[in-house]
């Protein structure tokens, strides 16, 4: 599943199958929607934005490209 | 800060025209230039974005008087073809004559209604009430049962009249009749744009979002690079969003953000490989990318391979720089158009949605060159308000950076309406674009 590790504080963020976000930082772990919204853990805290990059409104398979970039 | 003075004040790193000056391929005139903008402009009212009497200043003072695009060339590239260009309460009819392209306001002379409700082609425009009819270029055509109206003069009954003009492959309107000429006020953007020849290349693609937020706060999210830090934070070890320029000339302002650089809001080194990774927006899991040779910058890896895809489309006799093919150049014609510099084919436009001042359309644009015969543009693929950029599969990547700004904007627009203070305060540097245009707007208005 798509991992991302936040550029600024080191924070993994994990795409689980059930479509949330699972968060590790400083040894707490905590389970996040897409929105923020905290499901379970620990860790009560997630960057939103890294959450609706990973969880939120996906491209179907291979219109997920840097278009910028194609003639 | 690189100095304690407030007009001068700079984020650490690399400045812009430093890091351009070390790439392989030089950048064109264009972008040595600097101008910074200096203005008294710290802070704008609130009621600009969340008071409909505001809005009605705006339809009075702004939309009445300015040049605005309207639509592309190739959209209507016959005689008779006309579409409907829609701001606010006014509705304009741009058509394609034989003696060039002309505007009317999309309203019959004799009872008011509409002529048009959509884009398409006509010998002439006949009212769908009572079959009053003009001809393409706005005389009048016929008047139904015209004993019955022996008080109307046909030679002054023609459809009320509206300015249009071009520039590179763009119709601008004005339905002032007596504003200056177009070219007089696209002249900084023309100065800058010849270079890119924006009249050579099609719409690729064209989508069209309606915004719950006032068309301002929708724009200028897309004006500045300071929102990057919070809003986009997957993108900041391959962005120079802090060590963006920005400067403006007349109605023109333009922001220029490195990419291939490290934002100064990290805290770690990346590597050369690790911002040609970030660049690429792919995630830990995603397909390995090729590993760059020692000595090699991911600047130059980066435009290299953008170069090999764009030279066959641009023709090879185009240099095409690093800085072209590599960096976010985004400029803002007053009041609401946006086109991308560079071999980047993003432009924008915003504008009122339905004369509400808490609803706006956002377009996007993909305008791209072509080699042989001009390809037909893609017609407008229109989201409602609660549809996901996600839908337009024909953005890419784009309509994911998009969800993240449109998980913002509905919330702005509710703050703004609720808010206990007037001033919306901006920064001296990174929202010059914005101050610069809030300047122009109080000319506009007020």
């Amino acid at each position: 599943m798509p991992r991302l590790r936040h550029p600024v504080n080191g924070a993994m963020y994990t795409l689980q199958e059930d479509g949330l976000v699972q968060v590790e930082n400083n040894g707490l772990t905590g389970l996040f929607s897409w929105d923020g919204r905290h499901r379970s853990g620990d860790l009560t805290y997630a960057d939103v934005h890294m959450l609706v990059w990973l969880a939120g409104p996906q491209l179907p398979e291979g219109a997920d490209v840097a278009r910028r970039h194609r003639g | 800060m690189a100095t304690t003075a407030q007009d001068l004040n700079r984020s650490a790193g690399i400045s812009y025209q430093e890091l351009i000056r070390q790439d392989d391929v030089p950048p064109p005139a264009a972008l040595t230039l600097e101008n910074p903008y200096h203005s008294d402009t710290t802070s704008v009212p609130v009621s600009r974005y969340a008071d409909s009497a505001f809005h009605d200043l705006e339809m009075q003072n702004l939309w009445a008087r300015v040049w605005q695009m309207a639509c592309r060339e190739e959209e209507i590239p016959e005689v008779g073809d006309y579409i409907v260009y829609e701001i606010g309460h006014f509705s304009i009819l741009v058509v394609h004559t034989k003696t060039g392209i002309k505007a009317h306001h999309n309203v019959c002379r004799h009872r008011g209604r509409r002529l048009k409700d959509f884009d398409g082609h006509a010998a002439n425009f006949i009212c769908p009430f009572h079959g009053f009819s003009w001809n393409l270029d706005g005389s009048v055509r016929g008047i139904t049962s015209d004993w019955d109206f022996p008080h109307v003069d046909p030679d002054t009954f023609g459809l009320n009249a509206v300015q249009a003009d071009t520039w590179g492959g763009w119709v601008f309107i004005n339905m002032d009749m007596n504003a200056g000429s177009l070219s007089e006020f696209v002249k900084d953007l023309a100065d800058q744009f010849d270079y890119w020849k924006p009249q050579d290349r099609y719409i690729e693609a064209h989508v069209g979002k309606v915004m719950k937020a006032n068309w301002k706060a929708v724009q200028e999210a897309f004006m500045e690079a300071f929102h990057v830090v919070t809003t986009h934070p997957q993108l900041l070890a391959g962005i120079g969003d802090e060590n963006s320029q920005y400067d403006a000339w007349g109605n023109l302002s333009r922001a220029i953000t490195p990419n291939a650089t490290p934002s100064p809001h990290i805290n770690w080194d990346p590597s050369e490989q690790d911002l040609l990774e970030a660049v690429s927006m792919r995630d830990l899991d995603g397909p390995d990318m090729p590993k760059l040779p020692d000595g090699v910058r991911a600047r130059s890896a980066m435009a290299a391979g953008v170069r090999g895809m764009m030279q066959p489309l641009f023709g090879e006799d185009v240099v095409l720089s690093d800085a072209e093919l590599s960096d976010s150049i985004y400029y803002t014609q007053f009041p609401n158009f946006h086109p991308w510099g560079g071999t980047n084919r993003i432009v924008y436009r915003f504008r009122p949605w339905q004369n509400r001042h808490d609803r706006s359309l956002m377009e996007c644009y993909y305008l791209s060159p072509f080699q042989g015969e001009r390809p037909p543009p893609a017609p407008i693929h229109i989201l409602g308000e609660d549809e996901p950029w996600t839908n337009a599969t024909e953005l890419g990547m784009l309509a994911r950076v998009f969800t993240q700004d449109t998980f913002n904007l509905p919330q702005v627009q509710l703050g703004l309406e609720s808010a206990q203070y007037d001033e919306v305060v901006l920064a001296n540097y990174q929202e010059t674009k914005l101050r610069h245009f809030h300047d122009l707007l109080s000319k506009w208005v007020e």
